[in-house]
C-alpha cells in the first residue's frame, strides 16, 4: 500500500543512544515507587513482589514476540489464561476436596511440577494455533487477528461450563508443593517466584542475544530484507510466540496456584490491553524496558487507591490512564521509557 | 562452469491492472555481469522481484542452476545461493552498523530455535571479526556500533554491499547499485562488483541507469520495454544500437 | 420452523443496521488506511448522546436522533484534526495508529463510564407495538431500525455516484497521486471521518432506542463493523453491507442451532473462515496485495 511506503520514507531516524528517558523521569518514577513501598506493610509488599514475578514472565515473553519480533499482539492475556486453567484442571484433585470436581469434564490429580509443565504446553500448543492462522495476515490485520482470537478464547472459557465453570470459576485450586514443601506464606511464594524467574529467565535472556533474536530483529526493522538474506520469518515468528506463550502459560500456572480461584474474566481483552500497554511503555527490545514496564503498572494502581478513588470509579479511571499513556506513547515515544533506538549484540 | 546461471521463460505478472511483465524471456550465462536497462516501467525491479521469490509470476518459469525456483519463498531461493540488494537498500535501521553484518554472516542453522537456545550468543561473537573486516573491505565510513540509521546513504548502500558478501552467494542481483551516489562512490562500488564477478562461479545481475557505469562494467546487456526483453547480447553492440539508446536515455 | 423464520426476520433488521455500522468503519479504513478502532468509542459516545438528549433535555426520538448523529459527525471531525492529523503528519506505522485509536477508544467508553456508570442504559419507554408477518412477528421499533437504515443505505447507493466517494476511493489506492492533482487530502480525510461518525451513530440510537447498551458495548461493536468489512471485501460498498448483513443472518442461526451465549463467536469466527479460504472477502477483488 502505498500510504505505508510514504510512512517509511518519513520515519525520522533513530536519534543518538537514548536508550533511557529523561533523569528527571526515571528519579521521579523510583522516587514515588519508594514512598509507596513505605506506606504499605510487608505483607502488601509481599503481594506486589509475587505478582510482579507472574508480570515480569508476561512482561518478558510478550518482549519477545513485540519488542524484539515487532508483532503487537493482543492475545497475550489467552496464552496466561490457558496455563492458568490447564494448572487448575490437572492439579483440583489433588487438593482440597471440591464439590464443583463432579459437574466438570475432567479434572487431574497430578503433582506440582507436571502441572506446571502442563500449563507451558497448553499455552504454548494454544500460542501456536493462534499463530499459525494469525500470522496468515499483515500488519494491521494480524494484530486484528489476534484480538479476535483474545474474544474467542474468552468467549469459550466464558461458556463452556462443563470444562472450565465459566463464569462460576475454579476455586480450591491446590496450592504448590515442591518436595513436600507446601507453599502457604506470601513470602513463600515470593521465593517460589523468585525460582520461576531465576530458571526461566536467563534462557529467554539467552535466545534474545541468539542468532535467534537478532534475527527476530532483522524481521522487526524489516521483513523483505530479513526475507532476501535467508530468514524464513513466517516459521521464526511462529516459534517466537509458541515460546512466548509457554513463558505466559506457566506465569499463568504460578498466578493459579497463588490466587487459588480463576475464572475467565482476569484473562480477557482488557488484561491483554494492559500487557501491551506495559511493554510499550518500559519499552522492548531489551531487559530494562520490561522491567520498567512491570514496576510502573503494578504500583499505579496502588499510587491511584492512595489518591483516594472510589473503587467503583477506579476501574474506569485506570482504563483512561491506560487508554492515553498508550496514545500519547505511540505518538511521543514508541520506544517507551527504557526501551531501545539502538541494539547491541 | 559454463552452464546457464539463470533461464527465465515467458514470465508474467500483473500488478494493480496492469502487466508489468508481458513475457520475459531471458538466459543468463554463468560468471559474467549482466546489466538489465530500459526504460522506468520497463519492469526491470518486477522481474528481479519475481526472480528472489518476493513476487509469484502469474505465468512462467525461472530456473536457477538447472533447478526450478518458480513459486518459492524469497528465503528457500537466498538459501540455494540468490542474493539481493534492493534499489532502496533497506538496512535495519535500530541494529548497529556491525550487527546488520553480522546478522547477514549467520547461516539457517544458527538461528534455528535448538542452536539458539544451546550455544547462546556464541556464534554471533565469533562473526564479529569476520563482519569488522567485511566492512573494513567495502570501506564503511562511521560509527561502527552506531545505528545503521544513522548512515549516510552512500555509507549504507556500502553496508548493503557488505551484508551481500557476507552470504556468500552465487547469484548476486543489485538493484540500482549507484543511484544516488557520489562519483568517487560509484567507482568503489564498480570495483566491489568488479571484484565480485572475478570470483569463481559467481554471476551478477543488476540493474542501472547510468549508462556510462554499465558501458564500463558490464559484458551482457538486456534492454528491457514493456515487460518484454526488447533487445539483448554483447554489452558492446547493445549499447551501441540507435533503437536502445533512443528508448533509455529518450526519456 | 416459525422460529428459525423469526430469528431470520430479527437478523435482517440486525444486518442492516450491521450494514450502516460497517460502512462506517469501512470508509475509513478503505480511503485512509487507518484501522479504527475508536470507531467502538464513537458509536457508544453517540448513543449516549442520543440518551441524555432525549432523557435529560427532553427531546423526542427523531430530534434527539438527528442531534446525535450531527454531533458524531462533528465528533468525527475533530477526531481526525485532533488526533489521527499529528500521527499521519508525524508518519507513524499504521500498527502504532492502530494502537493509538485503541487507547483513544478505551478513553471515550471509561470517560463515559465516569459520567453514566457501567451498567446497561437505555431509554425509559412504552412496550412497542407488533408488526405481524404470516408467523414473524416484529416490533415497530425493528421495523424502524430496518427502514431507516435501508434508507440510509439507499442514500448511499446514490451517493457513491457523486464525485466524494470517487475521491474517497481514489484515496485509499493512491494518495500521493491525488495531492498531486490538487485534492487536499487532509480535508476529504475529516469529512471521512465526520461521515463515518455519522453512520455510527444511525444504529447507535436505533439500539439504545430498542434495547439500550452500556459504554464498553463499543468494543463489541467495533469488532462486527470491522469484521462485516474485512469479511465482505475491503473494496467495495456493497461487499461490506453484504458483509454485514452476512453477519447478522449467522448470528439468527447460531441462535437457532445452539444457543444465544455463542453470538459472540459467529463474529471471528466468519472472520477467520473468510480469512483462512477467500482472503480478499466475498465480494472482493482477487489480487495478489504484495509489497510495491
Amino acid at each position: 500500500m502505498s500510504i505505508e511506503t510514504t510512512i517509511k520514507e518519513q520515519k525520522p531516524p533513530p536519534s543518538k543512544d537514548d536508550e533511557m528517558a529523561p533523569p528527571w523521569m526515571v528519579w521521579g518514577l523510583a522516587a514515588v515507587v519508594v514512598a509507596l513501598l513505605f506506606a504499605w506493610g510487608p505483607g502488601y509488599i509481599s503481594h506486589l513482589l509475587v505478582m510482579l514475578g507472574i508480570y515480569l514472565l508476561l512482561a518478558y515473553s510478550l518482549n519477545f514476540v513485540t519488542g524484539f519480533g515487532g508483532l503487537i499482539v493482543f492475545c497475550h492475556a489467552t496464552f496466561y489464561g490457558i496455563g492458568a486453567y490447564a494448572y487448575a484442571l490437572t492439579r483440583l484433585r489433588a487438593g482440597a476436596p471440591g464439590s464443583q470436581v463432579t459437574e466438570m469434564l475432567w479434572a487431574g490429580d497430578w503433582g506440582y511440577l507436571p502441572a506446571v509443565a502442563a500449563a507451558g504446553v497448553a499455552a504454548a500448543v494454544l500460542a501456536g494455533l493462534i499463530g499459525w492462522v494469525s500470522l496468515r495476515f499483515r500488519s494491521d490485520y494480524f494484530i486484528f487477528a489476534t484480538l479476535g482470537f483474545q474474544m474467542i478464547v474468552f468467549v469459550v472459557l466464558y461458556n463452556w461450563v462443563k470444562l472450565a465453570r465459566g463464569p462460576f470459576g475454579i476455586y480450591g485450586i491446590p496450592r504448590p508443593q515442591v518436595f513436600g514443601w507446601v507453599v502457604r506464606e506470601p513470602w513463600q511464594y515470593v521465593l517460589l517466584g523468585g525460582l520461576f524467574l531465576l530458571v526461566l529467565l536467563p534462557w529467554l535472556f539467552r535466545l534474545y542475544r541468539s542468532p535467534f533474536g537478532l534475527a527476530l530483529q532483522a524481521m522487526r526493522e524489516d521483513e523483505r530484507a530479513a526475507r532476501a538474506m535467508g530468514v524464513n520469518t513466517n516459521a521464526l515468528a511462529l516459534r517466537a510466540m509458541i515460546v512466548a506463550g509457554g513463558v505466559a502459560g506457566v506465569a499463568g500456572a504460578l498466578y493459579a496456584g497463588y490466587v487459588t480461584y480463576i475464572d475467565p474474566t482476569s484473562f480477557s481483552l482488557r488484561e491483554s490491553i494492559f500487557l501491551v500497554t506495559l511493554l510499550m511503555l518500559g519499552g522492548g527490545g531489551n531487559v530494562k524496558g520490561p522491567l520498567v514496564g512491570a514496576v510502573v503498572m503494578l504500583t499505579l494502581p496502588e499510587a491511584l487507591r492512595f489518591v483516594g478513588l472510589p473503587d467503583a470509579v477506579a476501574a474506569n479511571v485506570r482504563e483512561i490512564i491506560y487508554g492515553a499513556m498508550l496514545a500519547a506513547l505511540m505518538y511521543w515515544r514508541p520506544q517507551g521509557l527504557a526501551g531501545t533506538t539502538l541494539i547491541r549484540t | 562452469m559454463n552452464g546457464n546461471a539463470l533461464v527465465i521463460e515467458g514470465l508474467r505478472k500483473r500488478l494493480g491492472g496492469v502487466e508489468v511483465l508481458a513475457g520475459v524471456d531471458a538466459v543468463l550465462r554463468d560468471g559474467g555481469i549482466t546489466a538489465f536497462i530500459g526504460p522506468n516501467g520497463a519492469g526491470k525491479t518486477t522481474l528481479f522481484n519475481t526472480i528472489t521469490g518476493e513476487l509469484k509470476p502469474d505465468a512462467g518459469r525461472v530456473i536457477f542452476q538447472g533447478m526450478e525456483i518458480t513459486g518459492r519463498e524469497p528465503w528457500e531461493i537466498a538459501g540455494m545461493g540468490v542474493g539481493k540488494v534492493f534499489q532502496d537498500v533497506r538496512v535495519f535501521p535500530s541494529l548497529s552498523v556491525v550487527d546488520n553484518v553480522i546478522a547477514a554472516l549467520q547461516t539457517h542453522a544458527d538461528r534455528s530455535l535448538g542452536r539458539s537456545l544451546l550455544r547462546g550468543d556464541r556464534s554471533l561473537r565469533e562473526a564479529r571479526g569476520e563482519a569488522e573486516a567485511l566492512l573494513d573491505k567495502v570501506g564503511v565510513t562511521g560509527r561502527r556500533d552506531g545505528p545503521a540509521g544513522e548512515l549516510s546513504w552512500g555509507n549504507q548502500k556500502l553496508l548493503a554491499f557488505a551484508r551481500l558478501l557476507a552470504g556468500e552467494h552465487r547469484f548476486v542481483l543489485l538493484d540500482e547499485p549507484v543511484a544516488g551516489v557520489s562519483p568517487a562512490l560509484g567507482e568503489r562500488i564498480k570495483e566491489l562488483i568488479r571484484e565480485l564477478a572475478a570470483k569463481d562461479g559467481v554471476t551478477v545481475a543488476l540493474i542501472e541507469h547510468d549508462m556510462a557505469f554499465v558501458s564500463d562494467l558490464v559484458d551482457t546487456v538486456v534492454v528491457l520495454k514493456e515487460g518484454k526483453v526488447f533487445d539483448q547480447g554483447p554489452a558492446a553492440e547493445v549499447l551501441n544500437r540507435p533503437a536502445n539508446i533512443e528508448l533509455c536515455l529518450g526519456l | 420452523m416459525s422460529l428459525l423464520l423469526q430469528l431470520l426476520a430479527n437478523g435482517v433488521v440486525n444486518g442492516a443496521m450491521f450494514a450502516v455500522l460497517a460502512v462506517g468503519f469501512g470508509l475509513v479504513y478503505r480511503s485512509i488506511g487507518v484501522f479504527h478502532v475508536a470507531y467502538g468509542g464513537m458509536f457508544v459516545l453517540a448513543a449516549y448522546l442520543f440518551h441524555s438528549l432525549v432523557t435529560v433535555v427532553g427531546l423526542g426520538w427523531w430530534t434527539g436522533g438527528v442531534m446525535s448523529v450531527g454531533m458524531s459527525a462533528a465528533f468525527g471531525w475533530l477526531m481526525e484534526k485532533g488526533f489521527y492529523h499529528p500521527f499521519f503528519r508525524r508518519g507513524t506505522a499504521p500498527g502504532a495508529v492502530m494502537v493509538a485509536s485503541l487507547g483513544l477508544g478505551i478513553v471515550i467508553e471509561n470517560l463515559l463510564a465516569l459520567v453514566y456508570g457501567n451498567e446497561i442504559r437505555a431509554i425509559p419507554r412504552d412496550l412497542a407495538g407488533a408488526v405481524t408477518l404470516g408467523t414473524v412477528r416484529l416490533t415497530t421499533i425493528q421495523v424502524g431500525q430496518f427502514v431507516l437504515c435501508g434508507v440510509v443505505l439507499a442514500g448511499l447507493a446514490v451517493a457513491n455516484r457523486l464525485r466524494f466517494f470517487r475521491v474517497v476511493r481514489a484515496m485509499g489506492e493512491n494518495p500521493d497521486l491525488l495531492e498531486v492533482h490538487g485534492w487536499r487530502l487532509s480535508r476529504y480525510r475529516a469529512w471521512v471521518f465526520a461521515l463515518s461518525g455519522a453512520l455510527a451513530a444511525v444504529p447507535a440510537c436505533l439500539i439504545m432506542v430498542d434495547v439500550g447498551m452500556d459504554v464498553h458495548a463499543g468494543m463489541s461493536y467495533l469488532l462486527l463493523a470491522a469484521v462485516a468489512v474485512l469479511a465482505g471485501g475491503i473494496a467495495r460498498m456493497e461487499g461490506w453491507v453484504l458483509g454485514g448483513v452476512t453477519l447478522a443472518i449467522l448470528q439468527s442461526l447460531v441462535v437457532w442451532k445452539f444457543s444465544a451465549k455463542w453470538m459472540d463467536l459467529v463474529a471471528f469466527v466468519l472472520l477467520l473462515a473468510v480469512m483462512l479460504f477467500r482472503r480478499e472477502g466475498l465480494l472482493g477483488i482477487r489480487k495478489r496485495t504484495e509489497e510495491t
